[in-house]
């Protein structure tokens, strides 16, 4: 019988064949996930591409299962899940990533997207600056200014205007200007009745390839507007006229196309005027001035009232004049 | 010196019983994998008719190899570790081993409802009794190396070193003892290093950050607790009626009552494939705020009709795992009812689904000191040991006053091992000199008596109130009386003990009421 210390040595010994034989067997496990977790990748992203977000949350859960502890799925298991309109699911995905790394600029940004359809949207604010002052691995500069755009959308599309023209002028600031930027801006800027900053933006939106035609319409409303504003600084005084004049001749013609007969009266009184509607004669009598385009914004607002639509100087007159009107 | 070397020789065993204990518990997790990938595929959602099919064929299989093989290899695998330790003088065969692991991997690979760590505590108690019979340890060592050996694999299989010490010391041991607790916790440490060796070091669910949301939070808290030592008392009295009426039936249904329990798994699957096997997985996701109240209410209930089922039916597996899942579940089930109700006032789901653990282990299995430790282990996080305290105790209390003995206490009466309830040594007072004692005032001293007081006085031989019984036999070997003295003035005589007075409290209870 062997004593206890040799026994002792053989256990110890022995270790190494045991560790080998588990280093063998864990090598094989390790192969075999490996691969059923590229299948399930693989089929994921396919079925993702395909638009079958529900398949593909469940291959890339697979994946996960296979690959765990790694974030790359659950980030796409997260985006497949909020495609597939499970958004707790997706959530509670994104933030186990998120208190992993809570700098990661792509988990945030993917947290404010999910956030941004939830009822408590201000933890989406929170996030998509987490995700512009975030992480990013490619790409950062266009990944920061392509979030902070989504920021600029998400805050317009709640009415928060100025919060969201804060966020854009950080963006046209530096070159090269976005056009997306430029074209959301522009349609606050018209929103707000800045009819120069408007098409400002707005041009440069066009420029950039950036303009629906909701915008390409804005766009021209402004120049318009702008072309039409007898208030518009810089302008002679024999500008002015011309341009009240102007004001004058879209209101009498819109008047003329309304046939309604709540329009009558104020189409009559239109008609009265206009023969003294002219630059010489507004040029020797400044009260007329005052008192043409107080007539013309009655007429407007009556007119619009009885004939809504109208072309676009109709619109460009109609905008302006409230813009005018309003404190 | 040959003593502190036998010391150091034992703790030397105990880091190899460590050693050895990861490495089987790794391979027996991936044994699990390997069953499991091959019965189902890989898909998480296999076709209907394996999942309805793979767990009854597997039961027979099982059956089979109970029956004819391994008949040891029935249930858990904690009270057969603790029949090693107290009947058996640390023997627990290879064979049991060999056939724990083989049986346990495949009815958990199989889908049926049962966890892989009780099986891989008596696999760590069996590899550690064949290490010390190879070594030819004296047998007062190889009584207490099963429990080392079980400290290791439970700490392998759990990820949690101090939970499976505490589990052995409070479950299967039941006495703290320097020179085995040094051994046990050598043992599963060195398990622990050993599994994340191979496995890496990720825990068996992510834990998400607790805070409290209120303090009235702590009510939601308690009521997991009642709630949750409800359910206990549903599972434990299930396993209870279950299990000795299906051992009662003729032998032959032995061969099929795992296949029946597998196809009841199996049928559950099909609506509900997260109470299939041991469903870390899905704990998961449920602490992730993944599933409705309702989803979670209705996993909790099926994963104890399925786990009862599985259990009593005799297949080898654990109830580590079940009672996690089940507490996890509800856990999750009360935050989200709370939520409805009191929205501003509920903290994040997976506290309670995490305290939810804690409690049901509290209720079912009856270690409260494990169950606290282990949601802090876990979660690695002290702050939740409030809710986790109260809960627990609720649970644990609920749970004492509507079932008078543990889970495991009832397992081995039926099995008709008698061996000693931890729980009910740890509720009963310790006879003292105290309680035996005639009181100075009472005594009537005859002249021997007083001589022989005034002798042991004389001769500093006395006792104080608070020792123990076996203490007053030590001083009162060959002498009839002793003087029982005040600790903070020993001229101060309190009461006089005899043996008479001792001997009849040993005989009626050996120290302990």
């Amino acid at each position: 019988m062997p004593s206890r210390r040799t026994l002792l040595t053989l256990t110890v010994v022995g270790l190494v064949p045991a560790f080998v034989i588990v280093n063998g067997l864990v090598a094989l496990a390790r192969g075999t996930r490996e691969a059923l977790e590229r299948e399930w990748a693989s089929r994921g992203a396919i079925d993702f591409a395909a638009g079958r977000a529900r398949e593909a949350a469940d291959d890339f859960r697979a994946a996960q299962i296979y690959a765990r502890g790694r974030g790359r799925y659950r980030l796409e298991l997260a985006r497949a899940l909020a495609a597939a309109g499970r958004p707790l699911e997706a959530r509670a995905e994104l933030e186990t990533l998120w208190s992993d790394e809570p700098g990661d600029g792509i988990v945030n940004l993917e947290l404010a997207r999910v956030e941004a359809a939830s009822p408590a949207r201000e933890a989406a604010v929170r996030h998509y600056h987490g995700a512009i002052d975030g992480a990013w691995e490619q790409d950062p500069a266009a990944a920061r200014r392509a979030a902070r755009l989504e920021l600029a959308r998400f805050l317009a599309g709640r009415g928060q205007l100025p919060q969201a023209e804060a966020e854009l002028s950080i963006l046209l600031a530096d070159a090269p200007i976005d056009p997306g930027a430029a074209a959301l801006a522009g349609r606050i800027a018209f929103a707000r009745g800045d009819f120069r900053s408007a098409a400002e933006r707005l041009r440069r939106a066009r420029d950039g390839g950036a303009l629906d035609a909701d915008a390409a319409s804005m766009l021209d409303v402004s120049l318009r507007a702008l072309a039409l504003d007898p208030a518009a600084r810089g302008i002679t005084s024999r500008e002015r006229m011309r341009r009240i004049v102007r004001v004058f001749g879209i209101a009498l013609a819109a008047a003329r196309r309304c046939t309604a007969d709540a329009a009558a009266p104020m189409r009559a009184r239109l008609e009265a005027a206009a023969p003294a509607v002219t630059d010489r004669a507004l040029g020797r009598d400044p009260d007329a001035i005052d008192a043409t385009l107080e007539l013309a914004t009655a007429a407007e607002s009556v007119v619009a009232a009885a004939c809504p639509g109208g072309d676009a100087d109709a619109r460009a007159l109609a905008l302006l004049l409230r813009r005018t009107a309003s404190p | 010196m040959t003593r502190q070397r036998e010391e150091q020789t034992f703790l030397l065993i105990a880091v190899l019983i460590g050693v050895y204990s990861g490495l089987s518990v790794v391979a027996f997790r991936l044994f699990i994998d390997w069953v499991r990938l091959h019965l189902f595929g890989s898909s998480l959602e296999p076709a209907a008719l394996r999942v309805v099919l793979v767990p009854a064929l597997a039961g027979l299989v099982i059956a089979a190899l109970v029956v004819l093989v391994f008949p040891t290899v029935r249930g858990s695998g904690v009270n057969q570790t603790k029949a090693a330790l107290y009947i058996y003088d640390g023997y627990i065969s290879f064979r049991t081993v060999v056939g724990k692991f083989l049986t346990a991997a495949l009815a958990i690979g199989s889908g049926q409802s049962l966890g892989p760590e009780d099986p891989s505590l008596q696999v760590g108690a069996g590899l550690a009794s064949a290490l010390g019979r190879v070594l030819t340890l004296p047998r007062d060592r190889l009584r207490v190396i099963a429990p080392v050996g079980a400290a290791a694999g439970l700490a392998a299989a759990f990820n949690s070193p101090i939970t499976a010490v505490l589990f052995v010391i409070e479950e299967v041991i039941g006495r703290w003892t320097a020179g085995v607790l040094g051994a046990v916790v050598l043992a599963a440490v060195a398990s622990v290093v050993t599994e994340q060796w191979f496995l890496g070091d990720e825990p068996l669910f992510r834990v998400p950050t607790y805070h409290l949301a209120h303090g009235a939070e702590l009510l939601a808290y308690a009521a997991l607790g009642l709630i949750g030592g409800a359910v206990s008392l549903v599972f434990v009295k299930m396993v209870a009626f279950l299990r000795p009426r299906m051992r009662a039936l003729p032998p032959w249904t032995w061969y099929v009552q795992p296949a029946i329990a597998g196809l009841l798994v199996g049928a559950i699957g099909l609506r509900f494939p997260q109470v299939m096997g041991a469903g870390y997985e899905y704990i998961d996701r449920a602490m992730h705020d993944e599933y409705g109240w309702r989803t979670l209410a209705a996993l909790c209930a099926l994963k104890v009709v399925a786990t009862t089922a599985s259990f009593a039916s005799g297949t080898p597996g654990g109830l580590f795992a079940p009672t996690l899942f089940i507490g996890a579940m509800l856990g999750g089930a009360v935050c989200a009812i709370e939520r409805q109700i009191a929205p501003g006032i509920t903290g994040p789901i997976g506290a309670y689904a995490l305290v939810g653990m804690g409690t049901l282990f509290a209720g079912i299995l009856r270690a409260p000191m494990t169950s606290v430790f282990m949601v802090v282990e876990v979660s690695g996080n002290y702050s939740i040991i409030l809710p986790v305290m109260i809960s627990n105790t609720i649970a644990y209390l609920v749970s004492r006053r509507f079932q008078h003995h543990a889970l495991f206490d009832v397992l081995s009466r039926q099995d008709g091992t008698e061996l000693p309830s931890l729980e009910e040594e740890r509720e009963s007072g310790r006879q003292s000199v105290e309680h035996v004692m005639r009181r100075a005032e009472e005594v009537t001293l005859t002249a021997d008596e007083a001589v022989t007081l005034a002798n042991a006085r004389a001769a500093r031989v006395f006792l104080y109130p608070d020792q123990s019984i076996d203490a007053a036999l030590r001083v009162l070997r060959g002498r009839p009386l002793v003087p029982v003295v005040h600790r903070a003035d020993p001229e101060r005589l309190v009461g006089v003990v005899g043996w008479d007075d001792v001997v009849g409290i040993r005989d009626s209870g050996f120290g302990t009421r």
